[in-house]
Formats: C-alpha cells, structure tokens, sequence
C-alpha cells in the first residue's frame, strides 16, 4: 500500500516537473521551429536573432510582427485541405511566443538551439557541389529591386529533387530576394552575358530560357532558402548552363552578388520529372490610378499532375489566386455550357502579396488536373497612391518590363504529366 | 592617436530638454566627426539647428536608409545644420559602430554618437530606427524639438520597401526650419526597429 502511495506520488511529481520543464522552455522550443530557421546565424533573413539576449532586445518588434501576422511570414493562405506548406504560427504557439516577448526575460529563450545543428539547409554545400557563376556583380548601395541574371556551368546531367542556398550565411547573399533556375543547355544566354556592363557578372535580364521560363528548376528565397519537390518527383537537369535569375534589393552599402546553390539529390523513388508551363502577363499595361485584375488562363492538354507554382511580381502585384477550372473532359463542345458553372478548385491564394516574403509554393501532395480543365491565374495590380510599394508619385503608367519600374508578371506551374503515375 | 581622439569625445553635456532642467547626458564618439566643434549636439549657439537620426547597426531598415542618410546630412552641412547619427544602444562595442560607420559611408560625412544610457534618445523621444529629430537650439543645453519621424517613406511597412522614396521627410523639414518657414509634416510616423 505504502508502496503504491509512494509510485504514485512518484509519477506525479515527475509529471509536474515535466510540465514546469516543458512550460519554461516552450517558448524557445516555438522560436527555434518557427523562427530560427531564418532568424539564425546562417539564416536568411537580415535581422539575426541568434540568442536570447538579441531576441529580448528585439522584442517589441518581434512582438508587432508576431501579432498581426506577419512574422513568420507566410503569405499564401492553403486551400481548405491544406494543400500549401503552411509555416503559421498555432494561436496556442503564437499565445506562448507573444507572452515570452511580453515578459522580456532572456531566461525564456535561453534553450534556443542554434540553427546551424542538424539543418542540412544551413550548411555550407561543398564547393566542388556549388552551382556559382564565374563572376560576382556588384550592387549599388541604393535604390530599387534589381535583376540580374547568371550563368552556372552544371558538368553534367543530374537527376534532382530540388536545389538550395550554398553558403546560406555568406553575408554576399543578403541583397538577394529571391532566386529562380532554368537550364540552358546549348547555351543560348552566353550572348547576353558576354554583351553586358564590362567585368561585371551577370546580365541585366530575366532569366527565361526561350519558352522555358526562369523557376523551371525551381525558386529559393529569404523564406525558402531551400527548395524541394515532394516525393516522388524530380527535376531532369541537363548538362550545360543554368541561368539564375536574381531579384536583389540594395542593404545601404555596395554589396558582391554572387548567387550559389547545390542540387538536393534525388532518391531512387524520386522518377517522375517535374516541367514547367509559364502563364504571362503579356501586353502589361497598368494605367496610373487604377487598380486592375487580370485573368489569364491555361488550358490543360492531358492529365497533369501540380507541385508547386511560383508567382513572379513587383511593386504593383498585390494579389494572386490561382483556380483549375474543371470545364470539361474530353469534349469539348458538348460540355462547354456546364462548364461555365463548375465551382473552380482554388490551388492557391496570395491575398497580400509582398516580393519581401514571397517564395515557391510547393504542394503537400500533388494536385491532379484532368485534360480539358483550365488553370486560371487571376492577379490583382495596384498602381494607385494607395499602393504602399507605389514607387512613383504621382502614380505613371506601368508597362511590362524589369524592376523597378516596370512589372514583370507570371506564374510558374511546376508540373509532372500523369500518365507517368498510371 | 585615433583611441585618444575617441576618448577626447567621451562628453557630459547637461540638458534641458524643451527647457526644462535636466540629469547629465553621457554621449560617446565612435567615429572621427567631420568638424570637431560640431562633436556636442546640444551644445550650439541659440537658434542654431540640429538634425539627429537614430540608427542601429543591427537594424536593416536603418542600414538600407544610410545612403539618403549621408546624402541628407551633406545638405545638412551646406545649410548649417549640425548633423548626427546616433545608437540608441548599450552592447555594440565601438569597434562595431566604427566599421559600421566605415561599411555605410558615414565616415567623412556624419558624426556618430553611441547613446549608451538612451538618455538624449529619451529626452528627444525617438522610439525606433531609423528615426529623425530637428531640433532648434536655445543656446543653454536645451532645445525645441521642431521634427520628429521617418527620414523618408523608403518603407512603408516591414517587407514593404518602394523602389525609392517618394517623400523626404526630413529634408523638407530641414529646409523648411532653416528657411524659416512652418514644417508641413512633423511628425509623421518612423517605420524600423524599436528602440529597447
């Protein structure tokens, strides 16, 4: 009996002190999930928050942004079967973070782990794994978003299932926004950077290869520094040239851009390789104090399989969705009116869009489209005062082109064909 | 010699924010000031204008604003407004602000203080960085704080930069105080990292 009585008392005292355990460092335990990826040593992002007392000292900023939403980013909202990855806080994690932040005390995040453990995204890639152009290019202390494209020599074919920042902590990098990858195999680029601004790297250009549009093999940014198909799929990438186009915005001082990855390998059962099919904005014209939507529209030849899309936009992007259609299957003609009343599925929607936190929004699992549905990407422009991006004052007229100043728009499917499942 | 010129700058300067007495200000140079009389910001002639922006070495925000910064603190300098960067901050070693002074451009051009105690970042009021003040001087220590807000709408929230701004706050004040005209906007609100 005395025995009982004393197991007992055992196992709830060991309980409560699990509880005070796990309590006291619950905090650091959602800040190194939730926040340290980015916000570490080697992180992406330009604020580092690295310990407790840099965390403390940041709190009410940390505190704001935590609040409303904004931090960690996470700008597309999934589909009601949480389709896209979604990195936003719980309300009971976002309840624990805030009242840590409140208190102020550096003991609550004293657990934090650095980022650099067990992260195979926050580590150097072996320079003989680097993808890295010959030449670096050198920023301007000020003024707008840049681009400016690169050519990597890749040695040979790879099979791959995504592609990552090399050198995640290399300060060189933190102009860079976002990054997308095509391959140009016969080297059709190599004018335009041989044509360009004297010794510097690069090319003042987008990054399309052709018909293949830049994000072909996939998009990194401040949010994704890493980049992954789901299993099962792959990218095929043939030897020669992979162009990266980068999206740079200046830091206040001249800055070296010199963008570098590393393939993620395939496994064995990584076999359907994943294409691209780029949906423009052609004829971009964005009258000055309007806001406008544009719709424009794929229609689906055979069976495909989604898993990810990339959404290209500037200052004047505000907003993004993207819906399949499914009008009809097989006939045309004959189903065209029941079409007009299908609901669409929506894939994805972006309701605030910010190229600061934008990245390539990858599929939990693949998102099946049936021949003859349409994929309909409906994208919501901004050139009025009202626009808190709005680079001109008062508001121009916006033609398609590079930024700063023109609006470069597109999306991006990353597709399999499904006959490959079958 | 440049350790002895740092130390020749460690000052006291008692204040008397919008005339009102004060507790000893403790202010400390990082940087070589472009004119060594200019090294005391509240110590000036009456009437005389000042300009102080705060900054943070760590801040992005502060950072991506330095070249408007230096650009604005050499009109200052041609309007005779005494101009100052100032860290809000009690960790950053010196040698951390003087290479942050050198990596932005500010040597030659901005005298930078570390505001260790944040007793004037206090009395002037400023809350994050980067933020601005412009303050007329009343010849005894204290001031009228005739500005005080973003330097310019380069961001217009976190995440949200524009290609470049489309207001320039401070500079227009700048202008306005020393050509004696009302300033439009004072207080228009600074977006950037809290001061802790």
């Amino acid at each position: 009996m005395l025995h009982r009585a004393a197991a007992i008392l055992a196992v709830t005292v060991s309980a409560c002190v699990a509880r005070a355990d796990g309590g006291g460092d619950a905090a650091a335990r959602v800040f190194t999930r939730s926040c340290l990826p980015c916000h570490g040593t080697n992180g992406s992002a330009p604020l580092v928050l690295d310990s407790a007392e840099r965390i403390v000292r940041n709190r009410r900023l940390a505190s704001m942004l935590v609040e409303d939403g904004t931090m960690p980013p996470s700008i597309a909202l999934p589909s009601a079967d949480g389709l896209v990855a979604d990195r936003r806080l719980s309300s009971e994690d976002r309840a624990t973070l805030l009242a840590a932040l409140a208190a102020g005390a550096t003991d609550a995040f004293d657990a934090i782990k650095p980022s650099t453990e067990g992260r195979t995204d926050d580590r150097a890639a072996p320079e003989h794994d680097a993808i890295a152009p010959a030449r670096a290019w050198t920023m301007p202390a000020s003024g707008g978003a840049r681009v400016r494209t690169f050519l990597a020599p890749n040695p040979s074919a790879v099979r791959v299932r995504g592609v990552r920042v090399a050198d995640p902590g290399a300060r060189a990098q933190l102009p860079i926004r976002m990054m997308f990858l095509a391959a140009d195999p016969r080297g059709t680029m190599r004018v335009l950077d041989a044509g360009d601004d004297g010794d510097d790297g690069g090319f003042e250009a987008m990054g399309n290869v052709g018909l293949v549009p830049s994000g072909a093999l996939g998009a990194l940014s401040i949010v994704r520094p890493s980049f992954e198909l789901p299993p099962g799929f792959c990218f095929e990438v043939p030897a020669g040239d992979i162009a990266i186009e980068t999206i740079g915005e200046p830091i206040g001082r001249a800055a070296r851009v010199l963008p570098r990855v590393a393939w993620i390998p395939a496994g064995a059962d990584d076999t359907r390789p994943v294409r691209a099919l780029a949906i423009p904005a052609k004829s971009l014209l964005l009258r000055a104090d309007t806001c406008s939507t544009i719709e424009f529209t794929h229609a689906a030849r055979a069976d495909i399989d989604i898993v990810a899309v990339i959404v290209k936009g500037g200052a004047f992007l505000r907003s993004a969705e993207i819906d399949v259609r499914n009008d009809v299957r097989n006939d045309v003609w004959n189903n065209a009116r029941a079409a007009g009343n299908a609901a669409p599925t929506r894939l994805l929607t972006v309701p605030d869009y910010r190229m600061a936190f934008a990245e390539p929004w990858v599929f939990t699992r693949a998102q099946r489209v049936t021949a003859g549905s349409t994929i309909v990407a409906r994208l919501g422009f901004d050139n009025t005062a009202d626009n808190p991006q709005q680079p001109s004052r008062p508001p121009q007229d916006v033609e398609g082109g590079l930024p700063p100043l023109g609006e470069d728009a597109m999306v991006v499917v990353l597709y399999a064909e499904a006959a490959n499942s079958r | 010699m440049r350790g002895s010129m740092l130390h020749a700058f460690i000052l006291l300067v008692t204040l008397a924010a919008c005339g009102c007495a004060s507790a000893p200000l403790s202010l400390h140079a990082v940087n070589e000031p472009p004119a060594k009389a200019d090294a005391h910001p509240l110590d000036g002639a009456r009437g005389s204008l000042v300009a102080l922006v705060f900054i943070s070495h760590e801040c992005p925000i502060a950072n991506a604003m330095m070249p408007e910064i230096v650009a604005i603190a050499d009109e200052a300098k041609a309007r005779g407004i005494a101009f100052y960067a100032v860290h809000p901050a009690s960790w950053p070693t010196d040698d951390a602000l003087a290479a942050h002074a050198r990596d932005f451009g500010l040597e030659g051009h901005i005298a930078v203080l570390a505001d260790r105690s944040k007793e004037l970042t206090r009395r002037v009021g400023a809350t994050v960085t980067p933020e601005a003040a412009l303050l007329r001087l009343d010849g005894r220590g204290g001031f009228e704080r005739l500005y005080l807000g973003r330097v310019n709408d380069l961001y217009a929230a976190i995440g949200r930069r524009r290609a470049g701004a489309t207001s320039n706050d401070l500079l227009d004040a700048m202008r306005a105080a020393s050509e004696g005209r009302a300033i439009a906007s004072p207080q228009p609100k600074a977006v950037g990292c809290f001061i802790e």
